[in-house]
């Protein structure tokens, strides 16, 4: 079976020979394009979702997606702008799904009575994301409450800025729209977090 | 800049998207304003806090669906019977850890057999990453036929007027994925747009290829033929038509270039919904040089 290659540091003439080859039928070529963006599709899917499951599924239909689309690419633009018109899709999509089904109450019965939904799971939400045992509770769930707050939209672009570290511009190529559209959602999405934590700063 | 511009601006300036201009504006007034500067720090503040709720995700998740693409790849590909399946279908069952290592190890057989054999041939694969496998059949005496199937390449070398290098220009002009690639194959066949099937291509090129450079150069291509009619009936559509401003004016020069009087009803017919100022501009000077008027009576 064909192992994956970590990225090196490709070229963009690495990475276009790549495609190519990947175009041609190479299979290794494309696992090894699909190993140069992997790990930050993953991640960005993870933070949005915060679900290991829904994560996995971005990524396998994202790259699925690449590969039966993979010959029509005509290098018209970069592959990451490309594959974030993808990823971002199916992003929203599933923000989109998640908020409608989000109305979960926030108390569950349980053996021992109501309980905070949050508290029912904390060893699934310790082994989700460790670092956030430090932060306390109360602000755990102010931050929480203020990322489902947002739209699709302004969670996605904060996401890609604030944590992916794309420029607006290339977000607003991802997001079929201008580098403008891009800045007023990020806008709207920190006025919502300064709003909602002030009393934290 | 004044306060509230300041605000509205404060993330463009903490994430660096903002011009030189608009960044010396912005720090002149921070530097002046004491509020602003609070509220600058805030912002900060306040973005620290969001990025301590970020999480890497496990390592083992992106193995997981590393693996999991690698299988669904595996299952879509076209292969006749699912050999994973086949082969577990002919092996002992000696249960499921045995099993992968009998399979590994009968495949590493096919794998040593075949080298030898393409090995005798002067041909040595690539190795087993860059093939699929088509079909597997035991043979009856201990070894296995696997049949892959491998992508490859071929080198051809020859002049403009070798067959084979013409076919290729063909098909690279009409279906390469990289437009640079096309640009190329137009460049090579332009002196050849005499012969019907070349000028035919390049045609194709002008009106249905994605990039406007490889439009450019197809246009460039036919000037030797802009009298003809075929490729007048293309330039008037392409002024109709094209997406792009320049292969728009280019088209213009060059069907002015020969016969301009024959033109002044497509140039009057696209004055009508053009936008973009330059192309309208170029329409009316060539619609003067003819002494025409831009409208239809």
């Amino acid at each position: 079976m064909a192992r994956l290659r970590l990225p090196v540091n490709q070229s963009p003439m690495d990475e276009a020979a790549l495609i190519r080859a990947a175009q041609a039928g190479d299979q290794q070529a494309f696992a090894s394009l699909v190993a140069g963006y992997d790990q930050q599709v993953l991640r960005l899917a993870y933070n949005l979702l915060r679900s290991p499951e829904e994560a996995a599924d971005i990524y396998q239909e994202a790259f699925l997606r690449v590969h039966r689309n993979l010959a029509k690419f005509r290098f018209d633009c970069s592959f990451h702008t490309w594959l974030y018109r993808i990823v971002t899709n199916l992003c929203l999509d599933a923000l989109r799904k998640k908020k409608v089904r989000k109305e979960e109450p926030a108390v569950v019965e349980t053996s021992d009575g109501p309980r905070d939904r949050l508290e029912t799971a904390p060893e699934q939400r310790a082994d989700l994301d460790p670092q956030r045992k430090l932060l306390s509770r109360e602000l755990r769930e102010r931050i929480e409450a203020v990322l489902a707050g947002l739209t699709p939209r302004e969670r996605l672009v904060f996401e890609m800025r604030h944590f992916e570290g794309m420029r607006l511009r290339a977000i607003g190529d991802s997001l079929g729209t201008t580098e403008e559209a891009a800045k007023n959602c990020l806008f709207r999405a920190t006025q919502k977090m300064r709003a909602a934590l002030g009393d934290f700063l | 800049m004044n306060c509230d511009q300041l605000q509205s601006r404060i993330d463009a300036y903490i994430y660096g998207e903002m011009d030189f201009h608009e960044e010396e504006q912005f720090e002149v007034h921070a530097s002046q304003c004491q509020a602003c500067r609070h509220q600058i720090e805030q912002h900060r503040a306040m973005l620290r806090l969001i990025s301590e709720a970020e999480v890497e995700p496990p390592r083992a998740l992106l193995d997981q669906c590393r693996a999991g693409l690698r299988q669904s790849l595996a299952a879509s590909s076209p292969s006749p019977g699912r050999w994973r399946t086949r082969l577990a279908g002919w092996l002992p069952a000696w249960g499921p850890v045995a099993r992968p290592a009998l399979a590994c190890a009968l495949l590493a057989l096919a794998f040593f057999a075949g080298r030898e054999v393409e090995q005798r041939r002067g041909l040595i694969p690539a190795g087993l990453d860059l093939a699929r496998v088509r079909t597997i059949q035991g043979t009856g005496n201990g070894m296995v036929q696997i049949v892959l199937e491998e992508p490859h390449q071929r080198t051809i070398e020859g002049g403009l007027n070798d067959i084979d290098i013409e076919r290729a220009l063909l098909a690279a002009a009409r279906q390469a994925p990289d437009p640079g690639m096309r640009v190329e194959s137009v460049e090579l066949l332009r002196n050849r747009c005499n012969r019907d099937d070349i000028r035919k291509a390049v045609l194709a090129a002008l009106e249905q290829d994605e990039s406007p450079i490889v439009r450019l150069r197809a246009l460039d291509a036919l000037r030797p033929h802009a009298r003809e009619t075929e490729v007048r009936q293309a330039l008037s559509r392409v002024l109709a038509r094209d997406s792009s401003p320049n292969v728009r004016v280019q088209a213009i020069d060059l069907l002015m270039d020969r016969y301009p009087a024959d033109i002044v009803g497509t140039l009057q017919e696209v004055i009508r919904r053009e936008e973009d100022e330059y192309v309208r501009t170029r329409i009316l000077r060539a619609l003067s040089q003819v002494r025409a008027s831009p409208g239809v009576f």
